[in-house]
């Protein structure tokens, strides 16, 4: 063979690898009519057991294919509706007495859903051998009754406020088929094995697009697409462009970007944005030595304009927060205890005879706390304070406060975090007490009496009250001066003028069921 | 030739050692807990500690390198952390897919980067030559990650002409088509400049030899010539040239296929470093370093049948 031979050969076989590549992916026939919605999703789905799932990735799956006692309603305003409960009544605080929807069948050869489907499905979190990532959303539960083929009792060891707002109506609420799971060893990956919601996975191309279709046993109303098609995109940006592109009808956008879309700025797009259920705050770790002293941190709470930083890095687009409880929740706080005050806070290092001082603000990938961070570095150099601004990847900032990956934390001193947040107020709460101190509470703040208090706030099932409780827990958290308190943020959606939106109140997913065609 | 494949794969195979090792480190060094990533914050202790054991995260350094180049040898990449699916069925599903970019933009580079450079170098310092020149120094200095945005914004929002995210319609050759013009110009733009560069360069030096003169004292036509008799000659640099950019033209692809939210090898593994779904990131950079490693031991082949002085070079 020649030289000129061998280079034919190899161009020939170049073209004629790619093709077979292209054509080596020939699959499925892609179903291109009907009513398709075209949806971004954060990142692909890992896990769609209730007990056992990721996050919100998942949840928007398992809403549109699974079914509850009852769900949670798409608008404004957080609340519930019934599901595959023809009733659903909370008899006394220790009592919830259910009845399913006769006729609700499952995909595959598995019948029709029963009571001791709901049974199996809620006590499975309580069994050690599942590990549920999710078991607390359980924990208050004794047993299920089963008292008819559609009727049962949930029988609760104390009571537990958040049930019917972060339990029944969120994802651990969600029923499995008992007889398709036990089949499988009792656990379910990125198969439901058996689901009796409106849609069902028709197709799924990891990493590459979850097609779900309509669920042809569902019985309740119809929904208006025939076909969801969830692509994963993390990166914002790509899905904006894509959904310009006309790729996507539906896209959640960054912050930064609600700008372009307001005030009817782009008229083919319908913006929605929602009050997220998050909380972003800078915390302190109290163990460091510079930061031991309350008086220093007390200075930096008071050096830290909230508001002229939300305006630098969002352009008004985000409100200032006055605690941790996001606004919409009972408990959220309406002023803080310790105003901006640059004065006093110069007075607090002079009485706590702390001069040039130097501090380090850490925070993970994002480009819009990046910009809060510069602001804030401004904002306490007018005190003397030099800060070094330090962004890091998000996995090792989370490590970076954790005591299982080593010394860091001790080296740990501010810190910029977001949390999202189930809609129940004691899941905001329940990562500042003693025993996540060098897990999730990183500013180490610890008091027994707060930790008492917590908790008692979980089972009180008087709202005011409750409300109350969660109010003085955060002003007492203020106190400790290793918490300033920045925003709640937003979830902004934008679609077409030709397809209606439906999302949960916070906008940190979308409700397939409900969303149609304008 | 035969002794001299053989030292080349076993020199292909230290580097795969070398790789592999060097990639164990990384690991070790990258703060972040896996576990913690991956069960979010609900998880307790015990569950983490649990999931750590199942990844093997337990056992010193040494054993699990061992153990991962034994399932390696096996052809078993382990299963993702997050899914439980084989690593090998997330890899083969993206392989192809950045294969058929990096081939398709060494494609493009071939098709407009030798014609280029032939045109430019028949034509040594006229307006013409000139602006190849530009044109070509322009193209390689440009970021892929630009050239992606861009492309995307002109293309793609602007005119509509080509998706702006995946790889198209599994079984829909004209879709699969149509969504890989815009990602593989992305990765082939810099190499067209570069291999218009390198191949001028080389068949000016060719058209300064001795056996071109007598083609010319035979009154051969300089089309002829440059065609049949230079072009063959000044081409067989491009060839190591392509073995060796393999890997520059992967690591394109990477940046490209995040940008395009394109299903590829390089998507996979940022995806899986963010979410330290280790097992994964191990098996994508085994099989690309094996890629790596391969497109250089048949360059070498290939340049040592074309010219018997190399096989002495090792």
């Amino acid at each position: 063979m020649n030289r000129r031979e061998i280079l034919k050969a190899m161009s020939v076989a170049a073209v004629g690898l790619s093709c077979s590549m292209v054509m080596g992916g020939r699959q499925l026939a892609f179903a291109a009519e009907g009513k398709v919605l075209k949806v971004q999703n954060d990142q692909d789905i890992t896990n769609l057991d209730p007990a056992l799932r990721g996050g919100w990735y998942d949840e928007m799956v398992m809403f549109a294919t699974y079914a509850g006692l009852c769900q949670y309603k798409a608008g404004d305003t957080w609340g519930w509706q019934l599901d595959a409960a023809k009733t659903l009544e909370q008899v006394d605080p220790l009592t919830v007495r259910f009845e399913l929807k006769p006729g609700l069948l499952w995909t595959g050869d598995f019948g029709e859903m029963t009571a001791e489907d709901v049974k199996y499905s809620f006590e499975r979190f309580l069994d050690p051998k599942l590990a549920a990532v999710y078991a607390t959303d359980w924990d208050a539960l004794d047993h299920v009754e089963v008292t008819g083929k559609y009727t049962g009792v949930i029988h609760l060891k104390h009571a537990f406020a958040p049930l019917f707002t972060s339990t029944l109506p969120h994802a651990s609420g969600l029923i499995v088929c008992k007889k398709a799971v036990s089949a499988a060893g009792g656990k379910i990956a990125t198969d439901p094995l058996a689901t009796s919601g409106p849609y069902r996975i028709g197709n799924w191309q990891p990493r590459e697009r979850l097609t779900l279709v309509r669920n042809e046993k569902w019985q309740g109303a119809k929904p208006y697409f025939d076909e969801i098609q969830l692509v994963p995109i993390g990166d914002l940006n790509t899905a904006e462009i894509a959904f310009e592109a006309g790729d996507l009808n539906m896209t959640k956008i960054n912050v930064s970007a609600i700008a372009k879309f307001q005030d009817n700025a782009q008229p083919d797009t319908t913006l929605t944005v929602r009050p997220a259920l998050a909380y972003t705050w800078l915390g302190m770790n109290v163990e460091h030595p510079k930061l031991k002293d309350v008086r220093v941190r007390r200075a930096i709470q008071q050096a830290i304009d909230v508001p002229g930083v939300l305006d630098a890095a969002f352009g008004g687009a985000v409100k200032p927060a006055f605690g941790l409880v996001p606004p919409p929740l009972p408990g959220a706080r309406s002023a803080n205890r310790y105003a901006y005050d640059p004065a006093a806070a110069k007075k607090l290092l002079a009485d706590a005879g702390v001069g040039n001082l130097q501090l380090r603000l850490d925070f993970g990938t994002n480009t819009d706390i990046a910009t809060a961070a510069q602001v804030i570095q401004a904002q306490l150099a007018q005190i003397g304070i030099t800060l070094q601004v330090n962004q890091m990847d998000s996995a090792a900032f989370v490590a970076a406060g954790q005591n299982a990956e080593g010394d860091a934390w001790k080296d740990s001193q501010l810190r910029i975090t977001t949390f999202t947040t189930a809609p129940d107020a004691s899941w905001v709460t329940a990562w500042f007490t003693c025993d996540q101190v060098g897990v999730w509470n990183t500013q180490r703040t610890c008091d027994k009496q707060w930790d008492q208090a917590n908790a008692a706030a979980a089972l009180e099932l008087d709202p005011a009250k409750r409300a109350a409780q969660y109010i003085k827990l955060q002003d007492e958290l203020e106190e400790t001066g290793a918490y300033v308190f920045l925003y709640h943020g937003t979830n902004a959606w934008i679609t077409p003028n030709t397809v209606h939106g439906a999302w949960t109140p916070d906008g940190q997913w979308p409700l397939f069921r409900d969303v149609t065609g304008a | 030739m035969l002794f001299y494949l053989f030292r080349r794969l076993l020199l292909a195979i230290s580097v795969l050692l070398v790789t592999v090792t060097m990639l164990f480190s990384l690991v070790f060094l990258v703060p972040g807990d896996p576990a913690s990533v991956a069960l979010g914050p609900r998880a307790t202790q015990a569950q983490k500690e649990a999931l750590r054991q199942r990844m093997g995260m337990d056992q010193p350094a040494l054993v699990q390198v061992g153990r991962f180049l034994a399932r390696v040898a096996t052809g078993d990449l382990g299963e993702d952390v997050l899914t439980h699916r084989p690593v090998n069925q997330l890899v083969a599903r993206a392989l192809p897919n950045t294969l058929v970019l990096a081939l398709t933009a060494i494609g493009w580079a071939m098709l407009l980067g030798i014609p280029l450079g032939c045109w430019a170098a028949l034509r040594p310092d006229t307006l013409a030559d000139r602006v190849i020149g530009v044109l070509s120094t322009s193209v390689i200095a440009l970021p892929a990650f630009v050239v992606a945005i861009y492309a995307l914004l002109v293309f793609s929002v602007g005119l509509k002409w080509f998706p702006a995210i995946g790889a198209g319609h599994p079984g829909d050759l004209g879709s699969q088509l149509h969504a890989l013009v815009l990602p593989s110009l992305t990765v082939g733009l810099s190499w067209i400049g570069y291999l218009a560069r390198l191949v001028r360069a080389s068949m000016l030096e060719v058209l300064q030899e001795n056996h071109v003169r007598t083609y010319r004292a035979f009154g051969l036509s300089d089309r002829l010539i440059a065609l049949h008799y230079v072009l063959p000659i000044a081409i067989v640099p491009v060839v190591s040239v392509l073995g060796v950019g393999i890997g520059s033209l992967l690591s394109g692809a990477v940046l490209t296929e995040i940008v395009f939210a394109r299903p590829g090898l390089g998507k996979l593994a940022y995806d899986s470093v963010i979410s330290r779904n280790f097992p994964v990131v191990m098996g994508t950079v085994v099989v690309t370093a094996a890629l790596y490693v391969l497109a250089n031991v048949a360059a070498d082949l290939i340049n040592a049948r074309l010219d018997p002085r190399l096989r002495q070079g090792l």
